[in-house]
């Protein structure tokens, strides 16, 4: 068969895959805290096509197609949205919350649309998700029953005060390799090996309180990427067809 | 046997092994760095023709010389500048010019064109395979886990403190680099190297060279020339069809 097959074929594919994360940063353009993610690719192995011919050493080195190279997390801030509801929040500047999940997972998010949990064991500040947003002791933050939203009031260094009385402050922390973090679910992230460990971020999270922070999906570049996934795959799908074409050319010669 | 199905049968081979090639352009339209191959034929060498059992002719005399087809010489990359995107990316790098970038790789030096680069744990930049990208001093460049800015000339300012310079290459023949895959090139042929002049531009990358017009105008002639081969060994199997079956008829 045509080589030609095989490249079309995994130019079809690794299109096919570019799309689905254009499709989850499109689906997701107004998670609050969301990051957009990029495919790049990279062209795959050469091999030498055929046999000199007497002595000659020009390249004949033949391509085997595209394949992905790696995804990338953009870590721009997304714009802040001014809602005026004393338990949203965002981190300006760099660094993440950091919060654990119900199952005890350590995790990190720059989703700020907090609310106060009512359980037996306390009133927690948690996420969206039902994750617990942690202080600085790593311990869950506490907020008495019956507080007022207007008496709850956070600094830009993350700490919680009600009625001017410090309770908490939230461990807001940075990595060394941000691009290394792991995804899980929309807005969270959880830090591996390549990521490095957090470490503490103080004023310069500068944490606002009554905005939250917009995904930083721009659908303008997300549209022209779309267009141009769809025009290679095209391309590909056209490459296909051509290497069919010919190779039933050459079937029917012999009629 | 006939010469002239030998003389098509290596048209349609040549065609097809150019598909294959633009095959491989075509499927790497939105790779970034990637530089266009293309195909250049050749003839096999030409050998003399003589007339024999001519008449009217005393001696065997030279017609004039004639070739057996056509084969696949060599590939040709085709070095023209890509498209640059801005991707507002800090580790993104594009280069405005001649000229590659050097990464190390376990082996050896290779270069390319690709500056999707990213930033490792221990702050050194490498391209997204894990090849260190390096600097004029030749070990690998340390960005540091912070904000990092290079300027046109590839001098890097890592927390205010400058932290090297990018080294950029180019070669006195670019045809003597071989594509690797990875995006990388290799100096096959072992051509001198300089300094390069391109022009460095942070927050963007070089797109693809090849060009979908192109390939689909490629494609298309390639398709025609095989139609046309297929028919030349066609119209040659009937005129032996003729010989063999209907001239020799009682």
């Amino acid at each position: 068969m045509i080589q030609g097959f095989y490249s079309a074929a995994m130019g079809s594919k690794a299109q096919q895959r570019r799309l689905d994360t254009i499709a989850d940063n499109v689906a997701n353009v107004n998670t609050v805290g969301f990051k957009s993610t990029r495919m790049d690719f990279k062209d795959a192995m050469y091999s030498t096509m055929k046999k000199q011919v007497e002595g000659q050493d020009g390249n004949l080195e033949l391509g085997h197609g595209v394949l992905t190279a790696n995804t990338k997390k953009y870590y721009h801030t997304g714009s802040m949205k001014q809602t005026g509801e004393p338990l949203d929040m965002a981190i300006q500047g760099e660094g993440f919350f950091t919060v654990v999940s119900q199952g005890g997972e350590l995790r990190y998010t720059r989703n700020g649309a907090f609310s106060v949990s009512e359980e037996a064991a306390g009133n927690f500040l948690v996420t969206g998700n039902g994750e617990y947003v942690m202080d600085t002791n790593g311990q869950r933050i506490d907020i008495p029953a019956g507080t007022k939203g207007e008496e709850i009031t956070v600094t830009a260094d993350g700490t919680l005060r009600i009625n001017s009385n410090p309770v908490a402050t939230m461990n807001i922390v940075t990595f060394d390799n941000m691009e290394g973090l792991e995804a899980t679910g929309q807005t969270s992230f959880i830090a591996t090996e390549v990521s490095g460990q957090p470490r503490r971020v103080g004023t310069e999270a500068n944490v606002g309180q009554g905005i939250l922070e917009s995904s930083n999906v721009e659908m303008a570049k997300e549209i022209s990427t779309l267009i141009r996934t769809q025009r290679a795959f095209q391309l590909a799908g056209k490459g296909i067809t051509t290497a069919d074409e010919m190779e039933s050319i050459a079937n029917n010669m012999r009629r | 046997m006939v010469r002239g199905f030998y003389t098509a049968g290596t048209g349609m081979i040549a065609q097809r092994k150019s598909m294959d090639v633009i095959m491989n352009n075509a499927v790497n339209v939105e790779t970034p760095g990637y530089k266009n191959d293309k195909v250049i034929s050749r003839t096999f060498k030409d050998r003399l023709i003589d007339r024999i059992n001519d008449p009217s002719i005393l001696n065997i005399s030279e017609v004039g010389d004639m070739n057996g087809g056509v084969h696949v010489d060599e590939l040709i990359i085709d070095f023209t500048q890509g498209n640059i995107d801005v991707t507002n990316q800090m580790s993104d790098v594009a280069l405005a010019g001649e000229g590659f970038f050097c990464v190390q790789t376990p082996e050896g030096e290779r270069y390319t064109r690709a500056g999707n680069f990213t930033v490792d744990t221990n702050g050194y930049l490498q391209t997204p395979d894990g090849y260190r990208v390096l600097g004029t001093d030749g070990n690998p460049m340390q960005v540091g886990n912070g904000d990092f800015s290079i300027d046109t000339n590839g001098n890097v300012a890592a927390n205010g403190q400058n932290a090297g310079q990018l080294k950029l290459v180019s070669f006195e023949d670019e045809q003597a680099l071989r594509k690797q895959g990875d995006n990388l090139f290799y100096n096959y042929g072992n051509s001198a190297m300089g300094e390069s002049n391109a022009t460095v531009r942070q927050g963007c990358l070089e797109m693809s060279n090849a060009a979908m017009a192109d390939v689909m105008v490629d494609m298309m002639t390639v398709y025609r020339v095989y139609e046309s081969n297929q028919k030349m060994v066609q119209m040659t199997d009937e005129s032996l069809d003729l010989a063999v079956n209907q001239i020799g008829k009682i």
